[in-house]
């Protein structure tokens, strides 16, 4: 009787004691995670940006609509970057929930602003759903669902 | 060798209700998921109102363009119940990812089959990423994301 009842007490304390429910970090936790991977893309180290998606086929990149796994993503958008002079990308906007201790959500937007091969600057704006976890201590992303930011994506001269 | 057993034989009961736990859920969200297109199709905001969490970080987006809160409660007296315009969505597959008991994420494919009085019906399909929360025992939307799928990279 006793050996069960320790597993189950050892059960209850790590999944509902305050110690171990850590929800406070999580924010903070994807905060830092979503920085790491925009300092990536503006040194066009796709590599290490792809480092924070989950390896998992459940893993999609959705762009507007066009829906590539974690290998086509790398693929692709070192095409798109190779083609850039300029180019930088940060976040705007972030709203983060947590989801539990091991998981969170984030809508927010991305501000970018390139130049292909000599052409005017063209900065885009885009809206983002991002889905996130936490397995084996890391925080990954498990989910990027991207649009267009309807506001209006300007092209200047 | 008897404590053993004993350890043994609690640890494959404890497995045994994760599974059957995690089955459980996944029936719920099929089952919501499933209220969801009925309640589209029928134009039925309030139900549709009474899936999404009352909460301020909820966000519904659809192609780019973040909804208001109040857009559900418009459904059933809007422009597509007037034009007579009809849907029949349904989702055609979707991935199931259970992050505990309480949080789950859902992308799939919906099928929507829009039939417009004097015209020949079409069909769309778009991608969906849905957050979903339980909160006092029920299933509630966090976030939803829409697109229309389509095989032009755009990257």
């Amino acid at each position: 009787m006793k050996p069960i009842l320790s597993i189950v007490l050892l059960f209850v304390v790590l999944n509902y004691h305050p110690v171990f429910c850590q929800e406070a970090n999580v924010e903070k936790d994807v905060y830092v995670l979503m920085e790491q991977f925009a300092l990536a893309l503006n040194k066009k180290n796709v590599e290490k940006a792809a480092s924070y998606f989950l390896t998992n086929p459940f893993f999609q990149y959705i762009s507007d609509g066009f829906v590539v796994s974690k290998e086509e993503w790398v693929k692709y958008k070192k095409e798109s970057l190779d083609r850039m002079g300029h180019y930088s990308f940060r976040w705007t906007d972030k709203e983060i929930k947590p989801l539990g201790k091991n998981g969170a959500v984030a809508t927010c937007k991305s501000y970018s602003n390139y130049r292909i091969n000599g052409g005017p600057m063209g900065p885009t704006e885009s809206i983002y759903t991002i889905t996130f976890e936490k397995i084996k201590g890391s925080w990954y992303m498990t989910n990027i669902h991207e649009s267009p930011n309807d506001i209006g994506n300007e092209i200047s001269q | 060798m008897r404590k053993s057993l004993i350890i043994l034989l609690a640890l494959i009961s404890f497995i045994q209700i994760s599974y059957s736990q995690s089955r459980k859920q996944e029936k719920e969200i099929n089952h919501l998921l499933e209220q969801m297109m009925t309640a589209f199709n029928y134009y039925n905001g309030i139900k549709i109102k009474s899936m999404i969490m009352d909460d301020q970080f909820v966000k519904i987006i659809q192609g780019g363009m973040v909804l208001k809160p109040n857009y559900y409660e418009k459904i059933d007296t809007g422009v597509f119940k007037r034009s007579q315009v009809t849907f029949e969505s349904k989702w055609i597959n979707k991935n199931i990812r259970i992050i505990d008991a309480k949080n789950v994420v859902v992308v799939g494919e919906i099928l929507t089959i829009t039939t417009q009085k004097d015209k020949e019906p079409f069909e769309t399909k778009s991608i969906n990423s849905v957050v979903l929360q339980k909160e006092k025992g029920n299933w509630k939307i966090v976030t939803m994301h829409t697109s229309n799928l389509t095989q032009n990279r755009n990257f």
